[in-house]
């Protein structure tokens, strides 16, 4: 081999990224910013040169360029690149019906990288804003072979414009960073009419076989879909994180294709959805973690709606979650019988949400549910509300209007075992939540046979100038009572040991129509507390505290010959064995 | 339209017509006479850059590696009727060899205002650094106070040092933020002056706050680190507030990691996968209501309990998850979570109390009975769970 020859074939292996940089401006391309001509046909011609040498890097001034015709290139290159000067700055207005790049890489090993950019809609139903087209692999050394990072897509008029679909890809690795996005939002589509608009949008972001995604820091919304994302059965680590998918129709679709088991987990962290036919639906997926992320409800939840929807799903983990307000009560997390192996803790289910926050349909396996905060567990007061539920009048006073609230309300109390007697006439005896937790397996609840301790949530409501003496509320004879003593109310128990404690919090019978109480007695912390919400708390700790392990009835507001009989009402009541 | 077809001078008329109208442009701080070669007062250069650029209607600003001496703080302030800043500040990095602005104006160094929310302004690869004590704020972008949302990134901030150019010479804040719709900062740096005392006088603790955000709207800091200051990560607002996420950021050297605190228990936050090590207090939630503090580390900066020491605090707060956490270093002195029933809130707009507090899987060095402190009566629902504790010395 000659010298020279040596030397060209040197120069041939040049690395993918030595290829040209080419300035998108008249001189190179004969684009013109912002002279409300097209710039369509400079952008064919400057991706076209670039794909025949092999790649290269388009820079765009800052300028408005004008797309009358969707650009398209097909061909074999190893990287390409499209680098704005900034958000704001290069703009990249799409006024044509079918969108603003097609990319049909015939390599696999190709690389895309869009960044520093706005893509924005200039007219309505703008077709697809970039399509781009890979055969699949799996890169094993690299951590995206598509980088769409920092692209804005704000619409051009909020009201009118926008794409039926922003970002479709497949076969690629992708890395989808700091992207923001919407369709139609605002007030001028929280009507009924306005609503059917919003979805009018198909998508914003879909990956068809998609090699470990990863989408962060971004912000998609109205649409009918927000995020759907194919996986095949390959070796997988599919992240999204810190991403908001909001008033979109259904906000995020993953689902695996294919038998091979996932190497690495679906991961979802620090991110916020809510939207209005679905929230989060995973399907086929044997292998996840949806950490820390927080779910409201959209204004306009259709029936059905949950936050995260897990059809033939296993070996995952929902930790430190958290389910907050809606205008409709809505189941949050949905488990459908194919399930299996799946952990629910940490999560904090949000008062005034759910009735019945986790539904686990039969069939499903080993679902843990434990370790969870419910604020829904109780009733709120007029001075509490969030103005979200109403209340009727009733005999004994304020009460919570049943017809408004979740049937689950009205579900059988979880006390098998537990002796329901009669209380006073005037008292309302609502039944408790039907909660399928109580920190055990989806499984029936447990025989009450009595435990070291005990958790007790519940609403009172106490008449004003209630008398003297004392009256029981709530009562597991010899072990623990719920009673109230000359306007204070008091939880005494008697532990392992024979030690007697009365806890107590003074002066709660006149401020508030329903009372928040809880009663928190934990061996595992040789902690006791009784709390009244807005009165304070007696709390404190007892060594080797356990309760008395007897299996005895429960009674309500018993009738006794040396009491007083209780005739305030008690609701919400749920009780948890610890 | 097919350039090739229309004639040359046609063409060049076109050209000349856009330019003289309204048309961003792109340019090098170089072209204005600034020469970052440390010797020479660049503050002129930069100005004349910036108000030909915002003039244009926007563009990119370009620092090539260098030293620039800024002596007096460059301004940006958009006019009422055309509010908007479209604008890039990009160096070249951030190191020595980097684009570095050297601050001697004790008003501080950078400073955008427009009167709307959504502005399109990224500064990215650039270092700050204060070349006298107490020179004002790094870089301040104000907007008006915060109205609606929008799915709209108001700035990008990334790869940026803010630093002492000498011992002993600091900003008084690195970065000050209000009223942006969906800021996101990532990989930006801030310290103050460099001292190991951790006394109430140390110069570590003369900048008073890294990182601030007032009126905010789902902003995003993302591997941030802060430190040698007195508050790391501010986030008290006196308006609006919602939507916040720390996440992958560390504050050290400082007497307070974090504060998060808005005036009406707004809805939404999170402190994730972060490593603080303070003096005082970790991390303060007030008036706060759902915010998930999931994942992190927290220390004590005093060694054996020289000061007392509280990990987090909640007070007039709502539905906060402290939730897998590590409390690592002493257990001297030190609280780790302090749960205040009202705090000292100014007003009680919806709830005047703290309620559904959850505590679950931390790794805490201090017993149980002790790992919590209750202050006040109107607490309601604290829930711990699963939590592994030290034993008691």
């Amino acid at each position: 081999m000659n010298r020279l020859k040596f030397l060209f074939l040197l120069l041939a292996a040049v690395p993918a990224f030595a290829l040209e940089t080419i300035r998108f401006d008249y001189g190179s391309c004969g684009a013109i910013p912002d002279d409300g001509q097209d710039d369509a046909v400079a952008l064919q011609k400057a991706l076209d040169s670039l794909v025949a040498q092999g790649g290269g890097t388009l820079e765009v001034p800052s300028g408005v360029y004008e797309m009358h015709a969707r650009i398209e290139v097909d061909g074999r290159f190893d990287f390409l690149r499209i680098e704005g000067a900034g958000q704001g700055l290069s703009r990249f207005v799409c006024i044509n019906d079918e969108g603003i790049l097609k990319i049909n890489a015939r390599s696999v090993d190709s690389v895309v990288e869009i960044v520093d950019l706005d893509l924005p809609p200039g007219k309505p139903n703008c077709g697809t804003c970039l399509e781009l087209i890979k055969p699949f692999n799996e890169p094993q050394d690299r951590e995206y072979n598509l980088l769409l990072s920092n692209l804005e897509l704000k619409p051009v008029d909020l009201n009118t414009c926008h794409y039926a679909r922003v970002f479709v890809a497949e076969g690629w690795m992708p890395l989808i960073d700091n992207i923001n996005s919407s369709g139609f939002y605002g007030p001028n589509f929280n009507t009924f009419e306005g609503k059917r608009r919003k979805y009018e949008a198909e998508s914003i972001v879909v990956l068809k076989k998609a090699y470990k995604p990863r989408i962060q820091y971004s912000n998609f919304w109205a649409a009918k879909y927000g995020i759907v994302i194919e996986l095949t059965d390959a070796h997988e680590k599919p992240t999204i994180a810190a991403t908001v998918s909001v008033e979109n129709a259904n906000g995020i679709q993953i689902t695996k294709q294919g038998a091979r088991p996932l190497s690495n987990p679906v991961w979802i962290d620090g991110c916020h959805w809510n939207n209005a036919f679905s929230g989060l639906v995973m399907k086929n997926i044997d292998s996840f973690r949806l950490v820390q992320n927080c779910l409201y409800g959209a204004w306009d939840i259709e029936d059905g709606y949950h936050d995260m929807h897990l059809i033939n799903c296993s070996g995952g983990e929902l930790v430190d979650n958290s389910f907050w307000f809606g205008v409709k009560s809505r189941s949050n997390i949905y488990i459908e019988k194919n399930c299996h192996d799946i952990s629910i803790r940490n999560t904090h289910f949000g008062r005034g949400i759910s009735r019945e926050p986790v539904i686990i349909e039969d069939g499903a396996r080993n679902i843990r549910v434990a370790d969870n905060l419910y604020g829904t567990v109780f009733a709120m007061d007029e001075g509490d509300t969030f103005g979200l539920w109403e209340f009727e009048e009733t005999q004994a006073g304020k009460a919570l209007d049943k017809d408004r609230l979740h049937p689950g309300r009205d579900n059988d109390l979880l006390l098998n075992g537990a002796e329901i007697v009669g209380g006073s006439e005037s008292m309302k005896l609502g039944k408790a939540l039907s909660f399928r937790d109580l920190s055990a397996e989806a499984c029936p609840a447990k025989e009450w046979s009595g435990a070291a301790g005990v958790r007790i949530h519940t609403c009172l409501k106490i008449p004003e100038g209630f008398g003297r003496g004392e009256s029981t509320i709530l009562e597991v004879t010899n072990i623990y009572r719920l009673y109230l003593d000359e306007g204070t109310l008091c939880f005494a128990f008697q532990d392992s040991r024979g030690r007697k404690t009365v806890l107590r919090v003074g002066n709660v019978t006149t401020r508030r129509n329903w009372l928040p109480v809880l009663v928190d007695i934990d061996p595992s912390l040789d902690r006791t507390v009784l709390e009244v919400s807005g009165f304070g708390g007696d709390r404190r700790f007892i060594e080797n505290l356990e309760l008395n392990r007897k299996e005895r009835p429960l009674r309500l507001a018993p009738e006794q010959k040396t009491r007083k009989k209780f005739t305030g009402a008690i609701d919400q009541l749920w009780i948890q064995n610890l | 339209m097919n350039v090739n077809n229309q004639p040359v001078w046609l063409i060049m008329l076109c050209v000349g017509f856009c330019l003289s109208a309204q048309a961003m442009k792109d340019v090098s701080v170089q072209q204005y006479g600034a020469r970052g070669n440390e010797y020479r007062d660049d503050t002129a250069a930069f100005q004349k850059a910036l108000d030909e650029v915002i003039a244009a209607g926007g563009g990119r600003i370009y620092v090539p590696p260098g030293d620039y001496i800024i002596s007096k703080r460059l301004e940006v302030r958009t006019p009422s009727n055309k509010p908007e800043i479209k604008l890039a500040i990009v160096g070249e990095g951030t190191g020595t060899h980097g684009s570095r602005l050297m601050s001697t104006a004790p008003e501080g160094l950078l400073l955008f205002e427009s009167g709307r929310n959504g502005m399109d302004l990224t500064v990215r690869n650039l270092a700050l650094m204060a070349g006298r004590p107490d020179v004002g704020t790094a870089l301040t972008i104000h907007c008006k106070i915060l109205g609606g949302v929008r799915v709209e990134r108001g700035v990008l901030i990334e790869n940026v040092l803010i630093d002492s150019l000498y011992d002993g010479s600091y900003f008084s804040k690195g970065i000050s933020l209000v009223g942006q719709w969906r800021p996101l900062l990532r990989n930006v740096t801030v310290r103050g002056a460099k001292s190991d005392s951790i006394a109430d006088d140390s110069p570590a603790f003369k900048m008073q706050i890294g990182i601030q955000q007032d009126a905010f709207y789902a902003g995003r800091f993302a591997d941030c680190h802060v430190s040698n200051c007195h508050t790391a990560y501010s986030w008290i607002a006196e308006e609006n507030g919602e939507g916040f996420v720390l996440i992958d950021c560390t504050a050290d050297q400082c007497r307070i990691g974090a504060v998060i605190a808005t005036p009406e228990q707004e809805p939404g936050g999170a402190m994730a996968h972060c490593r603080i090590r303070a003096r005082d207090i970790g991390l303060r939630i007030d008036h706060k209501r759902l915010m998930a503090v999931t994942d992190n580390e927290f220390s004590p900066l005093s060694p054996e309990g020289e000061y007392a020491y509280y990990d987090v605090t909640v007070s007039n707060s709502w539905a906060i998850q402290i939730n897998r956490n590590r409390f690592l270093g002493s257990s001297a002195s030190r609280t780790h979570v302090r749960v205040d029933g009202r705090g000292d809130a100014r007003q009680y707009v919806i709830m005047p109390f703290t309620r559904y507090i959850q505590i679950n899987e931390n790794q805490m060095c201090l017993p149980s009975e002790k790992a919590v402190e209750y202050v006040g009566d109107d607490i309601f629902e604290v829930s711990l769970g699963s939590n592994v504790y030290g034993e008691e010395k």
